[in-house]
């Protein structure tokens, strides 16, 4: 798990600072308090994450709030019943009312539902790869699959068509039966799907991650072609094909001549648009934007409601008798009935005291590391000097000229591609940021969000497991360079230490495929195995059962020999002084008593090398999450470096992408902290 | 540190073991080795069910699973080549001139740092030392959004310029502690028959230097062609892929999902690392025995 040697210098530093007066700030006073005060911190902080959850405001009328835990990533219905797709690899059913109806599951997160009038046909776009059908009662009719994620999905009225777009950047299009008519490449992804008229006569819209808009005829031809200015977010269309309306991901909603694709109205809204539809006239328009608002318009553009949210919004849907809103969230699927003046009836506001203790703790927190940083007494002495004669120290450095010359090559790459990254990451962490369209500042919305984010969290207690077992793992490289080291033929000992460091050669990512085959529930050498001395019933799906996901996950290595660590391990043990193993035989020290007693002792060095590494690879896993579940099934194995990357992956939330690197930052800074201080200042032993 | 530069590493200890041990000793050398060899053949399992499965063909694997390849399926190891081979070039350019680059601009201002005196050098000094406090999911994001606004995203320099950047850090380390014991009187010579100060560095540092480059050489070597994340963000043009990225798109990509193939694919894509460590193992071994990375 830990390949990436730069991290060493670690200890580097800290021989380079114990060179230096510099090795007191661990030990002195201020910072013994600055770490209390991070640790203190850091407990405010969990405890203000467990306050918050999502408020579920009962609002009056007819409109109604309903948790779902999970993101609601699309959302449809045909006045009766409600469908959505859901992070959580689920299609939930609901009646009008927001009683829930049925479940389906899927192998992957549900990017988009559709449902027919009759609510006989439920097409059901997934991250699996399929695209199903589902009769009115949740069962499944057929499935299709392809060879990437399908982002979106439509159906015509009478059911008798289904539209898909795919990963792939092709749109497939099936009749009722699941047979494929045709597909057809529209040159990037269409991440949003309409279709209009009836099994007879049908036409296709998908709107693309290029900015186009396609419309295709009912044998898959291509009739026009709307090339627009950003990235196209959603779709939406009237029954008779007249109106198209586009959500584009910058500021825009676009409503087009369905005959033509010409342009007919844009009307720019306050923030970035994540999903748009229209009522069946085109007289009510609604948009729900990243900014957790949802704006309603007239067919004039006219603006005439606005609602604010807890929560990202990442779906909307129209009920066409009514016009009542469904709107999807972060965590609740809501119903806005409308009022007869047109507005919505509205939601309680957010209640603002737990971000602001979030927050502040937050901000408090980064002083704390800013200040014990500053104890520093290297910092302090680098910045002395400058005070001196300005005018002698000009001299000297033209002088120096070369020195300087030599490194600029140095500085360049590591102002360019480290220190930039670097203060953009902290910086941004506090803006709501679209590069290259938005980067607004939010204070400390981002943090905000990261409380009430269940994956981070959920993340983040998996990351702890991760990191304490990592540690235990250690044991084994420890006493494998023990065995090795008290071999007496030294032509064994370099033949052991050969062929333990040899796994290196396989490449980390290929180590973790491995095992995923390992672990597949058929051809597995783990269930094999299993099958083989007749034990049927302890077979598993390793990866994909809820229970025992992430325990397969941190079993694999098995028995966890890093080569790394071992060398590690050996290396402080040759350097370990010949006359303390004599002087520890005189006294009759062997065996595990001269282990406890001399060996660890002299080995504390690299214990704590390896813990910080340790340590600080856990906080940052990802890989061997992404390539062998992906987070599933349900959250049970999120790590937040998971969450980071679908967060700047998926949805574009750049700004709570970085508020979340920089909260591990100071995370992994703080823990580093705490950990060079215990460990040094109990156990070490002083040659 | 010191040690670093020798090519033997002491193996102390045992020869001072007297003679009335022997007996015990040995005994206690076949409990230990059995043990290893328990523990050796626990590590290798994974790589063992690759090797078996690259060379069976699907009847075989759903078939007779415990059987050995019979008769052997060398073709999985042409398919997996052909799937691999682009991914291991590309990935094998995007490294080595990485490692050139992170080992010259390393070195220069390792030796920069240890053999010159100049107004704030130490400062310049910590601030690089710095960064090794910076964990890679802070400048993830911001580092592939810079990417994007350098309109490099889906190019070589994608990879190249952050990795050569970031390997400097560890580098200027190991190459200026390095460089600081070195005795003053080989440069002070150099001096008075008026070599420059760029080929002080060029014809006596650096040719000095060759094993402590070499250790750097390879370790950056492995982390660039480990590195995951990275090129899973910025590349995405299947003809620019690395390795680590490319087998994770392999089923996609060639529509195989058969295994015998993939597992061969998988063999294939270990061969540069088992190239390196055929000659270079020893550099690497050094690098983190030789008491460089220690308290």
């Amino acid at each position: 798990m830990i390949t990436s040697l730069p991290s060493l210098g670690f200890l580097n530093l800290d021989r380079y600072l114990a060179r230096h007066p510099a090795r007191r700030w661990v030990e002195s006073v201020p910072s013994r308090m600055a770490s209390s005060l991070i640790r203190g911190l850091l407990i405010a902080c969990v405890f203000a994450v467990f306050q918050v959850g999502p408020s579920v405001a009962a609002a009056a009328g007819e409109a109604w709030n309903k948790p779902i835990g999970f993101n609601v990533y699309s959302v449809a219905t045909n006045n009766n019943l409600i469908v959505v797709g859901r992070r959580d690899n689920l299609v939930s059913a609901f009646d009008r009312a927001g009683n829930p109806k049925w479940d389906f599951t899927a192998q992957g997160t549900v990017y988009g539902v559709a449902i027919s009038d009759d609510g006989s046909a439920i097409a059901v776009a997934s991250e699996d790869r399929n695209v199903y059908l589902l009769d009115a009662n949740g069962k499944e009719v057929w499935k299709s699959r392809a060879s990437q994620t399908f982002t979106s999905v439509a159906i015509t009225p009478d059911g008798g068509i289904i539209t898909a777009g795919n990963q792939d950047r092709n749109v497939y299009t099936f009749d009722r039966a699941g047979n494929l008519l045709w597909k057809f490449a529209v040159g990037d992804t269409p991440n949003a799907m309409g279709i209009y008229g009836s099994a007879k006569a049908f036409r296709v819209v998908a709107g693309t991650r290029d900015s186009r808009v396609h419309l295709l005829s009912a044998k898959g031809e291509s009739l026009w072609i709307a090339r627009l200015g950003f990235s196209v977010r959603s779709v939406s269309v009237t029954n008779n094909g007249q109106r198209v309306l586009v959500g584009q991901q910058n500021s825009q909603v676009i409503l087009l001549d369905g005959a033509t694709g010409s342009t007919l109205r844009t009307i720019t809204v306050p923030g970035i648009v994540r999903a748009a539809v229209m009522s069946p006239d085109a007289k009510t328009l609604a948009v729900a934007q990243q900014d957790k608002s949802l704006f309603v318009y007239d067919g004039e553009g006219k603006q005439i409601d606005q609602q604010f949210f807890d929560n990202d919004i990442y779906s909307v849907a129209m009920v066409r008798d009514d016009q009542s809103l469904l709107v999807g969230t972060e965590t609740n699927l809501l119903l806005l009935a409308r009022n007869p003046n047109g507005t919505y009836i509205s939601q309680q506001p957010p209640s603002n005291t737990l971000p602001i203790v979030g927050g502040t703790a937050v901000v408090l927190l980064g002083i704390a590391a800013v200040l014990g940083l500053r104890k520093l007494p290297t910092g302090e002495r680098a910045f002395a000097p400058a005070a001196r004669n300005a005018r002698t120290l000009g001299r000297t450095m033209w002088r120096s000229r070369i020195s300087y010359l030599f490194l600029v090559p140095t500085f360049a790459l590591l102002l360019t591609f480290n220190y930039y990254p670097a203060l953009s990451g902290i910086g941004h962490a506090f803006t709501a940021w679209v590069p290259g369209i938005e980067t607004r500042w939010v204070g400390l919305q981002n943090f905000q969000s990261i409380m009430g984010n269940r994956y981070f969290w959920t993340g983040m207690g998996n990351a702890g497991i991760l990191i304490l077992t990592s540690l235990l793992k250690l044991l084994v490289p420890l006493l494998v360079a023990e065995l090795i080291f008290h071999l007496r033929r030294q032509r064994l000992q370099y033949l052991m230490r050969t062929l333990f460091v040899i796994p290196l050669v396989v490449p980390g990512v290929v180590g973790i495929l491995l095992w995923v085959n390992i672990y597949d529930p058929n051809i597995g050498l783990a269930n094999q195995f299993f099958r083989s001395l007749g034990l049927e019933s302890w077979t598993r799906i390793w990866l994909g059962d809820e229970k025992i996901a992430l325990g397969s996950i941190l079993f694999i290595g098995f028995p966890w020999v890093s080569a790394f660590a071992l060398l590690i391990f050996y290396g402080g043990l040759i350097s370990i002084p010949t006359e303390l193993f004599d002087a520890g035989q005189v006294d009759g020290a062997s065996g595990l008593r001269r282990f406890f007693s001399i060996d660890i002792p002299l080995l504390v060095g690299q214990i704590r090398l390896l813990v910080i590494l340790g340590f600080i690879g856990g906080v940052q896993e990802f890989s061997a999450v992404f390539l062998t579940t992906g987070g599933g099934p349900g959250s049970a194995t999120y790590l937040p470096s998971l969450e980071l990357y679908y967060q700047a992956v998926r949805f574009n939330n750049f700004g709570l992408a970085s508020a979340m690197g920089a909260l591990l930052f100071v995370i992994i800074l703080a823990g580093t902290i705490i950990n060079l201080r215990y460990v040094r200042s109990s156990t070490e032993y002083n040659a | 540190m010191n040690a670093i530069g020798n090519s033997n590493i002491a193996l102390p200890n045992s020869a001072q073991a007297g003679k009335k041990a022997d007996t015990k000793g040995a005994s206690q050398d076949v409990v230990f080795t059995i043990v290893l060899i328990v523990l050796l053949f626990l590590t290798f399992i994974p790589i063992i069910t690759m090797v078996s499965l690259s060379l069976k063909d699907n009847g075989q694997i759903y078939g007779r699973f415990w059987d050995l390849p019979n008769p052997i399926r060398w073709s999985n190891y042409a398919d997996g080549w052909m799937a691999m081979q682009r991914y291991i070039i590309n990935t094998l350019f995007y490294s080595l001139t990485s490692v050139v680059g992170t080992v010259l601009f390393a070195s220069l201002s390792g030796y920069v740092f240890a053999r010159h005196a100049f107004p704030g050098k130490e400062f310049l000094y910590i601030i690089i030392l710095a960064l090794l406090m910076i964990p890679g999911v802070l400048t993830l994001i911001p580092s592939f959004v810079l990417m994007r606004q350098l309109g490099l995203l889906d190019t070589p320099l994608a990879l190249i310029l952050p990795w050569t950047a970031g390997g400097q850090v560890f580098g200027i380390l190991l190459c200026r502690s390095f460089y600081a014991t070195l005795p003053q009187e080989l440069f002070d010579s150099g001096r008075i028959d008026g070599a420059s100060e760029f080929s002080l560095y060029s014809r006596i540092a650096l040719p000095l230097s060759w094993s402590i480059l070499m250790t750097l050489a390879i370790t950056h070597m492995v982390s660039t062609y480990n590195d995951f994340i990275w090129p899973l963000l910025t590349i995405a043009n299947p003809l620019l892929q690395v390795v680590t990225v490319g087998l994770t798109q392999f089923t996609s990509q060639f529509g195989v999902t058969d295994w015998g193939p993939r597992m061969a694919a998988y063999a294939v894509s270990t061969i540069p690392l088992l190239i390196l460590f055929g000659f270079g193992m020893r550099y690497y071994v050094q690098g983190l025995t030789s008491g460089a990375v220690k308290g």
